[in-house]
């Protein structure tokens, strides 16, 4: 098999049975698929942050409103989940266009655009939590449905898992084929230097809207797939923790990398599940007060993040090819 | 046709003016050389002429469209392309890889953007750091890096920003036989900024002397250099200033 | 009468707007001052504040029954804490891209954050007595007495910064370092040391104003974020630069603040907040006063 090919078909196996081998238990089957939903916003935020270099907090806006909208869809209007995630993921490339146009047009960058992308996600919280024909202070409940795939409801976590299984896998082949291509040298040209890329004939802020409107609609999917799983909606989801854990993952997993921030994502959620459940019941938010210490230590010690270690000890195993090395 | 047309560009910011009424042209096929003391407003002239910086008033024709008020990028699209000041390379990426992003200009095919930037690297004689990052590089590898991620673009006008500021004089010296080549054997036309004498007087066909945003004196580099205009700009008069 | 009424309203809101302004003022004080000399980033700043607001919840139920007295523990303890965080955290960033510092301040924001959670649970909390709790008359106004002189102390203190930047050694030389950070270390300068006693006095500035800032609301894990994006608001309207910058700034936003919620909807305060907040970003990026 080609070298570059071991690492995704081995995981993508283990991936395929992994409920089977958790004995179908809904309660860990939902802990991975949760794991999986917050991964794969980190996979797609590597075209907006990795490759494109821009700090983008947006996340929870983005999941959130593909939560609201299809949870929203499925509750009043009866309209299925499939349809739903896609409504949920053309209104958050809207909103990331009514937002990503003027902040790029106008050359915000660094802290001011991290800094705006934050108040995105706690603007559209407040929104909609006064906008109660939609959302409003309480929950809304989505109707229950043992398996209704058409629907896309089910009590089976497994099923979940699974939707969210194959989103991970298309966001996966997404961002690796944009690393490959004009769009991806493109983002990291202007990563590197803006002002060099544009005077070489790249559209900078086209180029930029590109990434941050398919970040935003695969984040938005995500959302709409927890909504459907949890059985419920609620402006709480409009979460400014989910855009800073997806920050932090990617950096600690290495910025440009391909493997790392996925991999570290998978760990380090994992660990945070781990010690929710032994020491979250005894000290609450203990677990994620340990992610700041992480993140700290990684910066000053490790600015590269886990990526570059990560990358090199695959290739050694020969796992990956050199080409999925750093970008 | 002309290269490039400046008609009556002026620019000011807030009480300073870096530009007044400037006119001047370049002609397809030439080199010519822009001087001037520091201050002078030449880099600001380069930036209007390549979309960094809005004129106040007055027009700018490149190969005869109106450029005025394009962005940049629309403006490299036209085939021009514009070496910095201080050199702005991708830290993250390979030579070929920043070669590259040259290369795709108007194009999406990856075999073309690799051929236009091999082709690239080889003419500016750097086919051989291709792997290498920015950051192992020396100032002059990291010019003519430069220098070929601008002709990957295949462009028809070069735009120069003191390239051969910080070189030793054999360097310079390699610089001007390479801006000569690409402009006899490939067409281009230049344009550039300099204070090295040696080098602007050397290889341009023209030369344009800026001075207080006002251009002084337009003349071949002989002409120019004995137009006591030109003297009394950059030493001053004998009642001194 | 009735438009008399509303007009005594809106002066009212206005009257409370610049009072809060000026506590506004004091606590973004802290974050130009580290941006400014340091060039340092520090996404936490809000936590910061947060951090002291719930010190001065903790002082109030202890010795110090009086949330206005309690800046003599907070002001020191926090000078200390940037002293720390400086040493331990900031001294690596201050030659770091903006991206690392970011992401630094960030994990300081998440400790922070997660730390008041687990201490404090999530209910607001507020000190629960205060000696002031009175209220001045001025006409038709009426003005708490508290949180006047809350606003007094602001002032005197951003006085007392400013006659410090201007007068005395360190201040120029931190004033000299926000121009030009090359320069003032050829000058001799130990920009180490210049460093620390900045984000020291930026700390300090955050303990006293996390104190002051209690008279006018109560602090929640949350606290942090909307005082973060505050800050940084009025960081980016008034551009770098100065004192008067920075007040004529804060007391901008402490107006509409005011105006926000007592005029249209005090849920919509955030909405508005932060929307004038990118509005600005957008409109201005260079900020009222000057360089960015």
């Amino acid at each position: 098999m080609r070298r570059g090919l071991v690492f995704p078909v081995t995981a993508g196996a283990f991936a395929a049975v992994l409920p089977l081998t958790l004995g179908l238990n809904d309660y860990y089957v939902f802990l991975v698929t949760l794991i999986m939903l917050y991964t794969t916003i980190v996979v797609a935020w590597q075209l907006i942050g990795g490759l494109g270099g821009q700090l983008d907090l947006g996340a929870g806006a983005y999941h959130g409103l593909g939560a609201i909208l299809t949870g929203y869809l499925m509750v009043y209007h009866g309209i299925s989940g499939w349809v739903g995630l896609i409504v949920g993921g053309v209104a958050a490339a809207g909103v990331a266009f009514i937002i990503g146009y003027p902040s790029f047009r106008f050359g915000i960058r660094e802290v001011w655009y991290a800094l705006s992308s934050l108040a995105l996600v706690l603007i559209l919280q407040k929104i909609f939590l006064l906008w109660t024909d939609v959302a409003g202070p309480l929950e809304r409940y989505i109707p229950y449905a043992e398996f209704d795939p058409i629907f896309m409801r089910s009590g089976y976590k497994t099923f979940y898992y699974y939707v969210t299984l194959a989103l991970l896998a298309v966001t996966f082949i997404i961002v690796h084929q944009v690393r490959r291509n004009k769009l991806g040298l493109y983002l990291q040209s202007i990563r590197d230097n803006e002002e060099a890329a544009e005077m070489l004939g790249v559209d900078v802020r086209k180029y930029k809207l590109l990434a941050l409107m398919v970040y935003s609609f695969i984040a938005a999917l995500t959302g709409g797939i927890y909504a459907s799983m949890v059985g419920f909606y609620h402006p709480i989801l409009f979460d400014s923790w989910i855009s800073i854990q997806t920050v932090t993952l990617s950096i600690a997993g290495g910025l440009g990398s391909f493997w790392g921030p996925p991999i570290t994502s998978i760990i380090l959620l994992t660990v945070q599940e781990y010690l929710r459940i032994t020491l979250g019941a005894v000290i609450i938010g203990l677990h994620q007060v340990i992610f700041g210490v992480i993140l700290i230590f990684i910066i000053l010690f490790k600015p590269d993040g886990l990526g570059p270690l990560l990358d090199t000890v695959a290739l050694r195993l020969g796992l990956i090819s050199k080409a999925s090395k750093r970008a | 046709m002309k290269a490039v047309e400046v008609v009556n560009v002026s620019k000011k910011f807030g009480a300073l003016t870096a530009l007044s009424n400037v006119n001047m042209f370049v002609d397809t096929g030439e080199i010519v050389g822009l001087i001037g003391p520091n201050g002078a407003g030449k880099t600001t002239l380069f930036n209007i002429l390549t979309g960094f910086l809005k004129a106040d008033s007055g027009v700018v024709r490149i190969f005869g469209d109106d450029v005025t008020n394009l962005p940049p990028h629309k403006i490299a699209q036209k085939k021009v392309a514009r070496s910095f000041q201080i050199i702005k390379p991708f830290p993250s990426m390979t030579v070929l890889e920043a070669v590259m992003v040259g290369g795709y200009l108007n194009t999406s095919d990856e075999k073309t953007a690799r051929q236009r930037a091999i082709e690239a690297l080889k003419m500016v004689g750097v086919h051989h750091l291709s792997d290498r990052l920015a950051k192992e590089l020396n100032t002059q590898q990291l010019k003519l890096v430069e220098l070929a991620r601008c002709l990957a673009t295949q462009p028809r006008l070069l735009l120069l920003d003191e390239l051969v500021a910080g070189l030793t004089p054999s360097e310079v010296d390699k610089m001007s036989e390479l801006i000569k080549k690409l402009n006899k054997e490939n067409g281009i036309t230049v344009l550039l900024v300099e204070h090295v004498m040696r080098f602007v007087m050397n290889i341009s066909d023209r030369v344009v002397v800026l001075n207080y945003g006002e251009v002084i004196s337009v003349g071949t580099p002989e002409e120019v250099s004995g137009d006591h205009k030109v003297i009394e700009a950059y030493l001053g008069t004998k009642t001194g200033r | 009468m009735f438009s008399a009424d509303l007009f005594t309203s809106f002066i009212q809101y206005v009257v409370l707007g610049l009072m809060l302004g000026g506590v506004y003022a004091l606590a973004a004080m802290g974050l130009a001052l580290l941006f400014g000399v340091a060039n340092l980033i520090n996404f936490a700043h809000g936590e910061y504040i947060m951090l002291a607001m719930y010190m001065t919840y903790v002082v109030s139920l202890g010795f110090i029954q009086d949330p206005v007295l309690s800046p003599i523990v907070t002001v020191p303890v926090f000078f200390l804490i940037g002293v720390l965080t400086y040493l331990g955290v900031f001294k690596r960033l201050v030659t770091a891209p903006p991206l690392s510092q970011i992401a630094a301040t960030v994990g300081i924001l998440v400790l922070l954050r997660n730390l008041a959670l687990t201490i404090w649970a999530a209910e607001p909390k507020a000190p629960p007595y205060t000696v002031f709790a009175t209220s001045v008359s001025l006409g038709p106004l009426t003005i708490p007495l508290d949180k006047l002189v809350a606003t007094v102390v602001s002032i005197a203190a951003l006085l007392i910064l400013y006659f410090f930047l201007e007068r005395s050694r360190l201040g120029v030389a931190m004033r000299a370092a926000a121009d030009d950070v090359e320069a003032v270390s050829l000058m001799g300068v130990d920009t180490n040391r210049l460093f620390l006693v900045t984000t020291g006095i930026s700390m300090a500035l955050v303990g006293l104003s996390g104190s002051l800032v209690m008279t006018f609301q109560a602090v929640t894990p949350t606290s942090g974020l909307l005082f973060g994006l505050l800050t940084w608001a009025i960081v980016a309207l008034a551009g770098l630069g100065t004192v008067r910058g920075i007040l004529v700034s804060a007391i901008i936003f402490g107006v509409a603040d005011s105006l926000a919620s007592g005029i249209w909807d005090p849920r919509g305060r955030e909405i508005f907040l932060y929307g004038l907040f990118i509005l600005i970003l957008w409109v201005r990026p260079k900020g009222l006063f000057g360089r960015r």
